[in-house]
């Protein structure tokens, strides 16, 4: 019997990851039209922002089924194993609802936990590579779930928005709502706080919004963890990623991670962010 | 109260509305001295409402004592400053104040201990003093003083002081080569040499309304006639309507006109002669004075505007003058901006209340005291936006205290960029840190219709012609506004501009925004959507007002 990790497409964690630490990926949907695509499988990041910017018809997404989580959990659950569910903050989305409908309908319930990562994205992702890792190298329950947690509490999450006409549409934009309504031209820059998106601040253009984000996470202090997020220029987010390696002694290089298109859905297009994991 | 000192009130007060009166005929010749030809010349505006304001505030007060009635004086002055050259002439009466407390009797000795007070106080509230400004004048008057053998009249003193100070104003140009290059002297010096001559005409006993003046005017220019311009009388309690409008073959002259006006409101000023009289003001009901005008001769350009609203619209955005603004245990700040768009701007990004003031209507020490202390707020960022207001901005958060911190923009744009920075969490002085290295990315063009021809700097610009400014320096012309916008920026084409941010004011509306919009994006490459950003400022005076940040 071993340890199985399962977390959501919102983590947008790259597929070699996905591959190499053996995670299951529960994909959400999108919406364009009458047209549903599972998230990551049939819509590439590519493809859906092709689709986003000739802006013919505006996406929407949802949660995967309850129906679709019992399947999953039944599957790893008849090859004996324990399932850790990480998912997408609660506040942002109805998928760990759909989760724990799933996980209810399966006889042995008991062998299933579901966990709020109170994250999204990439803030999710690095919970969810931990716990894998920790899963692989054959630590319990009790200490991946200890583990999952303590990256989650220690995650802090930064990124800058071309507009925040998406996240407003969406109905995600909680209290970064302050940064609505100005005449002037600004580049919203986003936070997660108690599992919400909040305002971080604002810059005047895409540069100093960059080096807001940058300064902020210098005065966090050591770190042990960094992705890079985006879903425009993967030059300047390679770029933003190596800046952010050279001040830092980090336990691995960054991951850089594009957004996939539920998360964009959201964020619009030219997101940029860095998601990082402070050291204890 | 004694007798005494009722005396001394009441001799005070009588001097300084004689000198209200004398100064106010000067006030668009001190204006006029402009060494730009931009509507922000209003030095005699500032200093005759910081004199009138001072007037005002000492004519209501119960005194106790000398040393009372120089505290009062006093604290009038530190209030009514406004402007540059208001807060200087303030800080001149207060440091008079200073030097005749000891003194019951005035004499020239003692007089010359004042001014020598005056001359350092005045001195220091200037953080660069530039030579060949009013400063200078100031100086050049206290040294003569110094030299006047003792015994002499006050009057005869007066009379030498003011001796000097027309040959130091005379000689500003040689000191500042851009009073040279405009060809005018400098306006506050004037100012300061029109005072010292109200102040002889007060000794002399002289009329102030009646006794000749000699306007100063801008080299090249023809001087005023004295018999062309008249102020028949002081402004009176009550707003009521600002009416002006042109009589064209009049069957009266200057005489029978005065007569006739002057019983139907106040502020009266007629110009012009038979052919053509321009006549402006301020009457309770505007219909009384037209009318009568259509009897005289042919009417023209009558235009009528109600005071009480351009008051209301001076003071204080929606709150009242009394509401208190309670932004709880953050930072407040307080833009000091006039526009409509461009107020909007910054409440839109947290100002808690703005102040009007800008070029031609700075606020006096006491108007922007009175809404600080309406901020209930940890502490208080006063961004002032134009370095004509910095010294009464300053001035009013000194007498407010530690929690007020003063951001020394000197444009809108510069308030702008920086506003973008603004935290409320954190204290108004760390806020003022990281909008202080804003500044110095952010450039400025202003471009407004020039208020006269000038030759400066090989620059040619004609009445009316639009006229650009880059960072306060005045650089181009061109036919037409658009033009000149598009030319100065093709200028900055050497550095790399993050963000345009084009405000258009001068009553200009929104539809000139797709014509600006084309015009640049066709003209200069680089300028797309995503970097420029076209927005009704709706500021007076400028039609763009434009702010580059550089990357």
């Amino acid at each position: 019997m071993s340890i199985k990790v399962v977390t959501d497409s919102t983590a947008d964690l790259p597929v070699d990851i996905v591959n190499e630490l053996d995670i299951k990926v529960v994909p959400l949907n999108v919406h364009f039209g009458e047209d549903v695509y599972r998230d990551g499988v049939e819509l590439s990041a590519k493809e859906f922002m092709d689709r986003l910017v000739s802006g013919i018809d505006m996406p929407s997404t949802s949660q995967p089924s309850a129906g679709e989580f019992l399947n999953v959990y039944r599957e790893i659950s008849l090859l004996d194993h324990t399932v850790l569910s990480l998912h997408v903050s609660e506040e942002l989305s109805g998928t760990l609802n759909s989760a724990r409908q799933g996980a209810a309908e399966l006889a042995d319930e008991d062998k299933i936990h579901i966990i709020d990562s109170r994250l999204v994205s990439m803030g999710l992702g690095l919970a969810v590579i931990s716990a894998a890792r920790a899963a692989k190298s054959g630590k319990s329950l009790d200490e991946i779930i200890e583990i999952a947690k303590s990256v989650a509490n220690r995650c802090r999450f930064f990124v800058m928005l071309d507009t925040l006409e998406y996240l407003e549409r969406g109905g995600r934009i909680g209290k970064a709502s302050a940064l609505l309504g100005g005449l002037l031209r600004i580049k919203p820059i986003l936070t997660l706080n108690n599992g919400e998106v909040d305002s971080f601040g604002r810059a005047r253009s895409r540069k100093s919004g960059i080096l807001k984000i940058e300064e902020a996470v210098s005065a966090l202090g050591p770190l042990e963890r960094v992705a890079v997020i985006y879903n425009g220029a993967e030059e300047e987010a390679q770029e933003l990623a190596d800046r952010i390696t050279g001040l830092h002694d980090l336990d691995d290089q960054p991951t850089l991670s594009e957004l996939g298109p539920v998360i964009s859905t959201h964020a619009g297009p030219n997101a940029l962010g860095v998601v990082v994991v402070c050291r204890e | 109260m004694s007798k005494n000192i009722q005396e001394k009130h009441h001799h005070f007060l009588e001097c300084l509305d004689s000198v209200v009166k004398f100064f106010g005929r000067h006030v668009d010749a001190v204006n006029d001295l402009n060494v730009f030809p931009v509507p922000d010349g209003d030095t005699g505006t500032n200093m005759h409402r910081t004199l009138v304001g001072i007037r005002d505030r000492v004519c209501s007060i119960d005194v106790a004592s000398y040393s009372d009635l120089l505290d009062q004086i006093s604290g009038a002055a530190l209030y009514e400053g406004r402007g540059n050259s208001g807060v200087i002439l303030a800080q001149i009466i207060m440091g008079v104040c200073e030097g005749v407390r000891d003194f019951p009797t005035l004499d020239s000795s003692n007089m010359t201990y004042a001014l020598k007070i005056a001359n350092e106080r005045a001195q220091q509230a200037v953080a660069e003093p530039v030579p060949g400004t009013m400063l200078t004048v100031l100086s050049d008057v206290t040294r003569t003083a110094n030299e006047v053998t003792a015994g002499v009249s006050l009057t005869k003193f007066v009379e030498m002081l003011l001796l000097k100070a027309v040959v130091s104003v005379d000689e500003t140009p040689c000191h500042l080569e851009v009073l040279k290059s405009a060809r005018v002297v400098d306006a506050g010096g004037y100012g300061l040499e029109v005072i010292l001559r109200a102040l002889l005409v007060f000794m002399e006993d002289k009329d102030p309304m009646s006794t000749n003046v000699v306007l100063r005017k801008p080299e090249g220019e023809e001087p005023l006639s004295r018999q062309n311009i008249t102020l028949f009388n002081e402004p009176q309690d009550g707003y009521g309507y600002c009416t002006q409008f042109i009589i064209n073959d009049s069957i009266q002259d200057l005489e029978c006109l005065k007569r006739e006006f002057q019983e139907l409101g106040d502020s009266l000023v007629i110009s012009g002669t038979k052919d053509l009289y321009r006549i402006h003001l301020h009457a309770d009901d505007p219909g009384v004075p037209i009318s009568k005008a259509a009897a005289i001769g042919s009417v023209s350009e009558v235009k009528v505007e109600n005071m009480q609203r351009q008051v209301d619209a001076l003071s204080f955005d929606h709150h009242t003058k009394e509401d208190i603004i309670d932004v709880g245990d953050k930072t407040a700040v307080i833009p000091i901006i006039n526009g409509k768009g461009i107020r909007k701007i910054f409440l839109d990004w947290g100002a808690c209340v703005a102040i009007d003031g800008g070029d031609s209507m700075n606020p006096s020490v006491a108007e922007i005291h009175s809404v600080l202390s309406r901020v209930k707020a940890s502490s208080i960022l006063l961004i002032t936006n134009n370095s004509a207001i910095i010294p009464a901005a300053v001035e009013a958060a000194n007498i407010i205290g530690d929690d007020v911190c003063v951001l020394k923009t000197k444009t809108i744009p510069q308030g702008i960029e920086c506003m973008i920075e603004f935290d409320a969490n954190i204290d108004a002085q760390s806020n003022a840190e990281v909008m202080e290295r804003i500044i110095p990315l952010v450039r400025t063009i202003m471009i407004c219709p020039a208020s006269r021809a000038i030759d400066i700097n090989g620059l040619r610009v004609e009445l009316g012609q639009p006229v650009g400014f880059l960072d306060g320096e005045i650089s181009s012309t061109a036919e037409n506004p658009v033009e000149l916008l598009c030319l100065m920026i093709e200028m900055l084409h050497g550095i790399e501009m993050e963000q345009i941010t084009v405000l258009i004011g001068n009553d200009r509306k929104e539809d000139v925004i797709p014509r600006v919009e084309r015009e640049l994006k066709d003209r200069i490459t680089g300028i797309d959507h995503e970097n420029l950003q076209i927005l009704l400022g709706d500021q007076p005076h400028y039609d763009f007002i434009v702010s580059i940040l550089e990357a």
